[in-house]
This record gives structure tokens, sequence and C-alpha cells, in this order.
């Protein structure tokens, strides 16, 4: 009976967290387009590239990218980033993107993990800047550095898939770039060694959800009056930053493993503040 | 009283910031779906007819008529050549001039300016189908099919 009492004490969040390889799995089937849709004139909210043999939607980033090299604003990949970002903001990042499966799977093969300082969060916003904006707009598509040029998911879900089928057809092998397959295997390396490298060092549609996180109608919430520092909150997550202490942290994915512990809710922006917590809360 | 009224402004002004990007990624997304668009060059081969209209040319080159039918010459009348005209010495084209060239029809480029919807222009980018060239005009990449991978 101790078991089950304990389950049910368990919050509804963190027993959904342990759905969440199921939930980016489902989200993966709809992202490669099982109907044959092929809806590239919409913006999917996750990093996924267009180029996929199998993919549904046009991917954010590559969007953004392109129209800075033609010198357009994409209002349409805005509004869907500013919209799905703060409407749930980096949850996104946790339960639907399919890089990020990729890389949660990569995680969980037993090997040595080891701490990335949170500071290389910052590698984020300078891929977006750089890489995503300012080369794209100053010397095109072009460049070298253009990140389509560069992108692993690209190299993982476009370049990898049509140079196999182009092989396979008898057509010659069309080798992908070099430094999109470095960079892959950069990450793919990496992903052995510690959870979600790309994620929490270089991802640009992390950075945008990242910045979302602050201002999301869904947010999760760090109660210091309910915290026996335990230490509990800390080792649920793989992260290992100040994520598990601040809800609206910029490194957090929401993959809501911290809430286990129940000093660390999901809450929204309509709850109304609890007395106790004015004051304490992590929300403006 | 007074807390209760602190806290419903304080949910007021935590909702306010969120409402307000909420509603302007939805305009992002309305204008940008319905009312953005950009101009882009395309690249169009067209095909020109040179065919000579009737009665010009060999044996019926020359002769074209001027005037109202009935008066002057009849356009569709006898041409020069024709052997209602006699036999002039001239039973067909001059030597002189070689057979009458094949023009029948000729393809020629052209560029056309398109406005192209922003929606149109995120399923082009995904291939390559759009650059943009150092003059600041938008180019098409491609005629007629296009292409099936992306360039990087």
């Amino acid at each position: 009976m101790a078991p089950m009492a304990k389950k049910s004490s368990m919050p509804l969040s963190a027993r959904l967290a342990r759905w969440r390889v199921w939930v980016q799995g489902a989200f993966l089937l709809v992202w490669l387009d099982p109907l044959a849709m092929r809806m590239h004139t919409v913006c999917s909210p996750v990093f996924h590239c267009y180029s996929c043999p199998l993919a549904l939607f046009a991917c954010p980033i590559g969007v953004l990218a392109n129209f800075s090299a033609l010198h357009l604003l994409p209002f349409v990949a805005l509004g869907t980033l500013l919209v799905i970002g703060v409407l749930v903001g980096s949850f996104i990042c946790g339960w639907v993107c399919p890089f990020g499966l990729f890389q949660d799977l990569m995680g969980r093969i037993r090997t040595r993990k080891f701490e990335l300082p949170s500071w290389l969060g910052y590698g984020r916003y300078v891929v977006l800047v750089a890489l995503v904006l300012a080369i794209p707009y100053f010397f095109g598509e072009e460049h070298p550095l253009f990140f389509c040029r560069v992108c692993p998911a690209g190299a993982l879900e476009a370049a990898l898939p049509n140079t196999a089928s182009t092989a396979l057809a008898g057509g010659g092998i069309v080798w992908p770039s070099a430094a999109k397959m470095t960079v892959f295997g950069l990450v793919f390396a990496a992903a052995f060694f510690s959870w979600r490298p790309w994620c929490r060092v270089l991802c640009p549609l992390g950075a945008i959800y990242a910045i979302c996180n602050r201002v999301s109608f869904v947010f999760l919430k760090f109660h210091p009056q309910r915290c026996n520092d335990c230490d509990l909150c800390r080792r649920l997550c793989h992260y290992h930053g100040p994520a598990e202490r601040r809800g609206d942290d910029t490194n957090c994915i929401r993959c809501l493993e911290c809430t286990r512990c129940s000093a660390v809710t999901v809450s929204h922006v309509f709850q109304l503040q609890q007395p106790d917590a004015v004051g304490a809360a992590t929300k403006p | 009283m007074r807390g209760n009224a602190a806290r419903i402004l304080l949910t007021v002004l935590r909702v306010g910031l969120p409402l307000a990007l909420l509603v302007v990624g939805i305009a992002s997304l309305v204008y940008g779906i319905g009312h953005h668009s950009a101009v882009v060059s395309v690249e169009q081969e067209i095909e020109i007819d040179l065919t000579p209209p009737p009665g010009f040319g060999a044996p019926g080159f020359g002769a074209p008529g001027f005037g109202p039918p009935g008066e002057g010459f009849d356009p569709s009348g006898p041409s020069f050549g024709d052997p209602r005209f006699g036999d002039p010495g001239l039973a067909g084209p001059p030597p002189w001039l070689g057979p009458p060239p094949e023009l029948a029809k000729v393809r020629e480029k052209i560029v056309l300016t398109e406005n192209v919807s922003e929606l149109t222009l995120i399923r082009e980018i995904t291939f390559g189908g759009v650059r943009r060239l150092s003059s600041g005009d938008l180019w098409r990449t491609y005629t007629g099919d296009p292409p099936s991978l992306c360039p990087t």
C-alpha cells in the first residue's frame, strides 16, 4: 500500500514527466509527415529541417536565416515563435522537438555525463545573432557559416537521408557539406557524455524559447517556503544549473522532472498569488 | 481587502505582458499570412511565332495588296511569281535570295516580376528557390519544375 500512497501524492506534472519520451515520440510521428502533406508554407515551432524527405512543416530557424539573407522580415515565423513561446515557453524543447528527442535518447546510453558550465548557454544567443541573423544579412546564403550550412539537424534529417537515397537509387553519391557533417559529428559525440549538448550550448531556437520563458503564460514556480534544502530538485534536474531553483530560468527545458519535489510546481499567470508567496515567487 | 486588491493588480500586471506579446504574435501571423508579399523577378522562356503571314514569301513573296478589297491590289490575289501573271521569267524566288529562312518559332527569355506572398516565399526558400541579387532584387533561381533539394 505504501507505493500506492506515494504515487497518489505525486503531482500530476511529475507523473506526466514519466511519459515525456512517449509524447516526444508521438510528436515525432507528426513532424515526419505520415500523410505526406508537405505543408512547407507553414512554420513548425520545432527544430526540424525542411529538406528532410519526411518533413511536414518548414523549420522556423531556416526561415529566419533565409529571410535575413533576402532582407525581408519573416512575419509568419516570428508570429509562430512568439505565440508558441508566450504560451508555453521551452516546453517545446523538452516535449516536442525531434532533435531534442534524438539527444535525449543518446543521453540514455550509460556513459559518464559531464556537466557543462551554465555560461555556455550564452552560446545559443551568439549563434542566433551571428549565424542566423547577421551573417545571412550581410553575406547572404553563400557564406560557409550561413546557419543551414552548419546545422546538425539538417545533417541528420536531410543530408544523410538524401545522400543515402540518391546512392541507393544509383544516382551517384552527392557528399554532404563537410562543415555540416563535422558539426553533427561533434554534437553526436558530445550527446554521449552530456545531456542535450546542442540544446544547451548552441541551439538558436532554444535561445528564442529561453527568452520567452521569462514571459510565458505557463511556467515553473519555485516555492522557497516549501524547500527544506533536501537537494532533490538538483538531483532530478539533468542540467544541474540554476534551473531547478528558478522556474523561469533560460536554461530550463521544462521536462518537469523537478516537479517531483513539492517545492517546484507548474503554474500560470492567471493564478492569483498566495499571500505566503508574495515576494518569494520567481515570476514578476 | 487592500491585500486582495494588490494581488489582483499584481495578477493583471503579470498577465499584461504575455497577453500583449500574444496579441503581437497573432497580429504578426495574420499580417504575414494575409498581407505580406515581396516582388520577385522571374525569368521565363516564351515562344515567339515568326511564321510569315500567308501570301508572303516564295512563291508568293511580294505583291501585298493595298486599299480595301476590290480597289487597288487584292491582298489575296496572285502574288509575284504566280503563274497567273504569266511567265515573267521569275517562277520562284530569285536565285540570289536563296531559300527562305525557316523562322517558324524562336524561344526568348524575358524577365517578369511577380508579387509573391510570404507563405509561397517560405516554401520557395526550402529548396533555395529565391535569391537576393547584389542589386537588391529578389530573383527566382529556377524555371520550370522547382529543384528537389536544398542547396545547403
